[in-house]
């Protein structure tokens, strides 16, 4: 039963790769150039945040008792939260974000 | 009589898999798997001239000699390359695969799952440097396989006059040296890549259509002057990011078919025996184009194909032991079937040839003439076949300056007073066939083209 039921992956993997092939002929490329367009500030913005998330993270996991980690992993997140909203007001972020 | 037949078999896969491409490979110039660089790089091998940053020179040095031979048309002659190319790399990764298992239609799955793959197809039959990199980086892969610690960053070298991809194979295999405790004074050796580059000021003179001028200042902004090539997708609103992931997906399980299952096991067992240099080769191409602005960057994907295939037959899969990797082996078969069908370029694909027949088009505007829209990359080949000067101008990708808009608005208005305006329109999105036609804007259409940011004007369908 269960190879009856893998071998009915060819077709579906030919289906697959033919809507693939759209994108890799590039046809559907063109109908993409007016997507919603941000800039490379978009990742720094998120990249900001996930580098202050990510060491606040790292802080938590050298704590030894539990209670130190759930409070500095609620402030990392009390921080990245403000970082999010006070970042999103300055420029060049503001204007990129959620236009 | 049997290990006869298994000496030959790297010749077989190589003949295979040349006349597999040479079938698929584009007659003359096409814009189909987004080949719009293909007559930046003709134009670059007969002119001896600058390509867009940064500047491919290897690539150029090749082609230079191959446009020459005197054997089809001069973009057939070019497509060969990355015909010859992605040959090669599928013969590589079976001498690869063979290292990994004894067993023979195992190991022939690695390049079937290469030929198979609908990306792989569309890079490697047209003027592109992709499949020329991949192979660079496969070779280098190889290389230190088999313990060619100096032949392998001489194979970099290679890759670092073809395009910046080669990095994500580079710096992996620095690192791995690195905590193989070997000595990495042989990296050095990539370095001997730079002296490719010698070939851009030789190569540069005017008109300077991909560079400001000949000052050092020049040459740093176009070295640097890319964008939209690092990061930068669009996550919020989510809808860039949805489309990403659609496309992300479509690509790796319409490339890879049912192997996928085989890759993704092979990618966990490498990250559990702690062993992490081929997951990063497949890896790293495939975040960059998940995380990379630009959607066409989805090209760059093309070594994550290789050294996939590579991981799919490393490790014996446990459920069904045989029966998945066999039936990978028959979806990779009927999949190279499919493509034949897919990506004929010149008879199922593209069949009047898009980019050919805009060449022909621009024969019928004026050789002053200026003309809105694409196709630029086809009116500098045409003005140096022909020595004309049709001027060519586009609304800029992301953003224009005032001073700059301000600048095309009176250009624009200039060219139509004189009755010399053109612009360019799809007709079709599936072939991307474009046409020339003649343009009297009123002043605000202009305002309105200019102030655009897409490709087309305000017909595009």
């Amino acid at each position: 039963m269960k190879k009856v039921l893998l071998t009915l992956l060819i077709p579906a993997s030919l289906t697959v790769a033919y809507f693939a092939s759209k994108i890799n002929t590039g046809a559907w490329e063109l109908t993409r150039w007016d997507v919603h367009v941000l800039s490379n500030m978009t990742a720094l913005y998120f990249g900001t945040l996930m580098l202050t998330g990510a060491a606040g993270g790292l802080i938590a996991s050298r704590q030894k008792t539990k209670k130190r980690k759930v409070v500095v992993n609620a402030s990392t997140l009390a921080v990245v939260l403000l970082l999010a909203n006070v970042l999103g007001r300055f420029m060049p972020f503001l204007g990129y974000i959620g236009q | 009589m049997c290990s006869k037949i298994t000496k030959h078999i790297p010749h077989i896969i190589g003949l295979v898999s040349l006349g597999y491409f040479t079938l698929l490979c584009a007659p003359n110039m096409t814009w189909l798997n987004t080949d719009c660089d293909g007559t930046i790089y003709l134009r670059s091998a007969k002119y001896f001239v600058l390509s867009h940053s940064t500047g491919a020179p290897c690539l150029n040095l090749l082609n230079y000699l191959v446009v020459r031979i005197p054997l089809g048309t001069e973009f057939w002659r070019l497509a060969m390359v990355s015909v010859i190319a992605s040959s090669i790399t599928a013969v590589l990764l079976y001498l690869i695969a063979k290292r990994y298992t004894n067993v023979l239609w195992k190991q022939l799955l690695a390049p079937a799952i290469w030929l198979g793959s609908g990306l792989v197809v569309s890079q490697s039959t047209i003027v592109e440097t992709y499949a020329l990199v991949t192979l660079a980086m496969t070779l280098a892969y190889y290389l230190h396989l088999v313990g060619h610690n100096k032949l392998k960053y001489l194979a970099c070298a290679l890759g670092l006059g073809i395009h910046h991809l080669i990095g994500f194979v580079l710096i992996p295999l620095i690192i791995s040296d690195y905590f193989d405790r070997k000595s990495l004074k042989p990296a050095l050796l990539s370095l001997i890549g730079i002296a490719f580059y010698v070939y851009i000021p030789l190569a540069n003179r005017a008109p300077y259509v991909w560079i400001g001028g000949s000052t050092l200042n020049d040459y740093f902004v176009y070295f640097t002057n890319a964008t939209g090539l690092l990061g930068g997708l669009a996550i919020l609103p989510p809808h860039d990011l949805i489309i990403r992931l659609g496309d992300f997906g479509l690509i790796t399980c319409g490339g890879f078919g049912i192997a996928l299952i085989l890759v993704v096991y092979g990618l966990m067992k490498e990250f559990k025996a702690r062993s992490y240099l081929l997951p990063s080769l497949f890896l790293l191409p495939l975040i960059y184009y998940l995380t990379d602005f630009a959607s066409q960057t989805y090209v760059y994907c093309l070594p994550s194909f290789a050294f996939g295939a590579l991981l799919a037959i490393k490790h014996e899969f446990p459920m069904l032991k045989q029966y998945i990797p066999k039936l990978a082996l028959v979806t990779c078969c009927a999949l190279i079937v499919f493509n034949v069908h897919l990506y004929d370029i010149g008879r199922t694909l593209d069949p009047n040839l898009t980019g050919q027949q805009f060449y022909n088009q621009l024969g019928e505007v004026p050789e002053d003439a200026l003309i809105f829209g694409r196709g630029w990359q086809v009116c500098w080949l045409y003005n140096d076949d022909h020595n004309t000067s049709i001027e060519t101008m586009t609304s800029k990708f992301i953003v224009l300056e005032d001073k700059e808009k301000a600048i095309r608005v009176a250009k624009l208005k200039d060219f139509r007073d004189r009755d010399k305006l053109y612009r360019t329109f799809v007709t079709d999105l599936e072939t991307q066939e474009v046409m020339i036609e003649k343009w009297t804007p009123s002043n605000e259409a202009i305002e309105y083209a200019i102030n655009e940011t897409k490709y087309m004007d305000e017909r595009k369908q």
